[in-house]
């Protein structure tokens, strides 16, 4: 019997065990997912503003010094809290997998003493746990590859509104000076730009490629997914092994 | 788990295979001798033990893929053609080998792990009263059946009994004492 085999024979039979660890997975993927996307939206706005920005005389911009310095100090200061929310949604991932993993083979020991007896390593069972574990996560992968389809495709509104409210809470209070407000206010005015100050604030003058948004989130998170499954199986089952033969033989 | 590759002393004192049985002491029970070998000696790579108390096996694969995980393919085959050959009332051998593994009585889970450590050919198998509940008849059967088999693979079973009556008919040279196996941890 090869690997596979016993791989979708032993999925079968610890069913539940496979649907809590797709959805779990599936759960924290599509978070990482949107964050990713979220994190190509607020570069994209951040970028956007700053060309926007270079559209106006160099006098306009040495106005605006104090407003332009606080938009980029609250685009870095969000792309960077995306960034840590990413990692704590990996790291959640990692733990996620230790956790079931290990409850798993608590429930599984009639199946480690028979592969102990039939003189398997622990890394072989490392293997074996870590076939079943990578076909679970390929069946998670596809469902969050389906979701974060639908995210890019019909939610990037969502996505915008979000990602500007956030924004907009972290942004300090430079902007509503009455002094500034005036500037801004006679400077729009006089209409010479393709867009007003608001919408430039908002980055509604940014145009998505929703088919770049996606797919760049895809390739930037599988690797990381799939090490992160590597690590956190092989490790947990290769620990959880060697305590389980310590434990038998006390 | 590093095994120790160096046979204890008592493997010198059982020369011929074939089934060799410990009488427990009457201090101590077949399931306490049990576990002390097993402590002692489980270690090497040479010794199965088995307990049909225990479940060995893998719940989701038959009973054929259990006895060898990873087994080749003759070895199963073979291993069917013997059931075949040797119609032994204990196992409804015909689909013994392909049933599923998730609910076997005791008997058929000690026939899993014995013919396990034989295909694998350990040289030597420890077990303890298994067929305590079957009576005397069954058990002669059966141990005629698997001398052959022992002496075949060249493999020695040792089974730690309390039951004097099971070691009654054997020959002397096949009945060993406890202190065989305590004194030379």
């Amino acid at each position: 019997m090869l690997f596979i085999n016993r791989a979708i024979a032993s999925l079968k039979y610890h069913r539940r065990n496979s649907i809590i660890t797709v959805a779990g997975l599936a759960t924290f993927m599509i978070v990482v997912l949107a964050l990713q996307m979220l994190r190509q939206i607020e570069s994209a706005m951040a970028s956007n503003f700053m060309t926007s920005i270079g559209i106006f005389p160099k006098l306009v911009q040495v106005q605006l010094k104090l407003t332009i310095q606080a938009m980029q100090t609250t685009h870095a200061a969000v792309l960077g809290q995306y960034g840590n929310y990413a990692t704590y949604a990996y790291l959640g991932i990692f733990l996620f997998l230790i956790i079931v993993n290990s409850i798993s083979l608590h429930h599984r020991q009639s199946e480690l003493k028979a592969y102990s007896a039939t003189g398997k390593s622990v890394s072989w069972i490392s293997l074996q746990l870590f076939v079943e574990y990578f076909l679970l996560f390929l069946i998670a992968y596809v469902i969050v590859f389906a979701l974060g389809m639908l995210l890019a495709f019909f939610g990037t509104g969502w996505l915008r509104q979000l990602n500007q409210t956030n924004f907009s809470n972290q942004l300090p209070d430079v902007l509503n000076t009455t002094k500034t407000t005036s500037f801004i206010n006679s400077l729009f005015h006089e209409q010479f730009t393709y867009f007003n100050w608001k919408e430039l604030l908002a980055g509604n003058t940014v145009t998505l490629n929703r088919i770049a948004l996606f797919t760049t989130a895809v390739r930037q998170s599988f690797f990381s997914f799939l090490s992160i499954v590597i690590l956190a199986i092989i490790g947990s089952s290769w620990v959880g092994v060697h305590v389980w033969r310590f434990r038998q033989t006390r | 788990m590093r095994k120790a590759s160096t046979a204890p002393q008592w493997a010198d004192a059982l020369p011929t295979a074939g089934s060799y049985f410990v009488l427990t002491p009457t201090d101590s029970s077949p399931q306490r001798l049990y576990q002390q070998l097993w402590h002692s000696f489980y270690r090497w790579d040479d010794v199965g033990f088995i307990d049909p108390s225990d479940q060995s096996v893998i719940p989701f694969l038959s009973v054929a893929d259990n006895i060898l995980i990873d087994s080749p393919k003759n070895d199963i085959v073979r291993l069917r053609q013997f059931l075949f050959d040797n119609e032994y009332t204990e196992l409804n051998t015909h689909d013994f080998l392909d049933k599923p593994a998730s609910n076997l009585n005791e008997t058929e889970r000690f026939y899993v792990q014995l013919f396990r450590f034989l295909l694998l050919k350990r040289h030597y198998i420890i077990t303890t009263n298994f067929l305590d509940h079957q009576g005397v008849t069954t058990f002669r059967i059966f141990f005629n059946l698997l001398e052959n088999v022992l002496q075949a693979t060249g493999s020695h079973l040792i089974m730690v009994t309390g039951d004097q009556e099971m070691i009654d008919g054997q020959p002397s040279d096949r009945i060993l004492t406890a202190d065989l196996f305590t004194d030379h941890d």
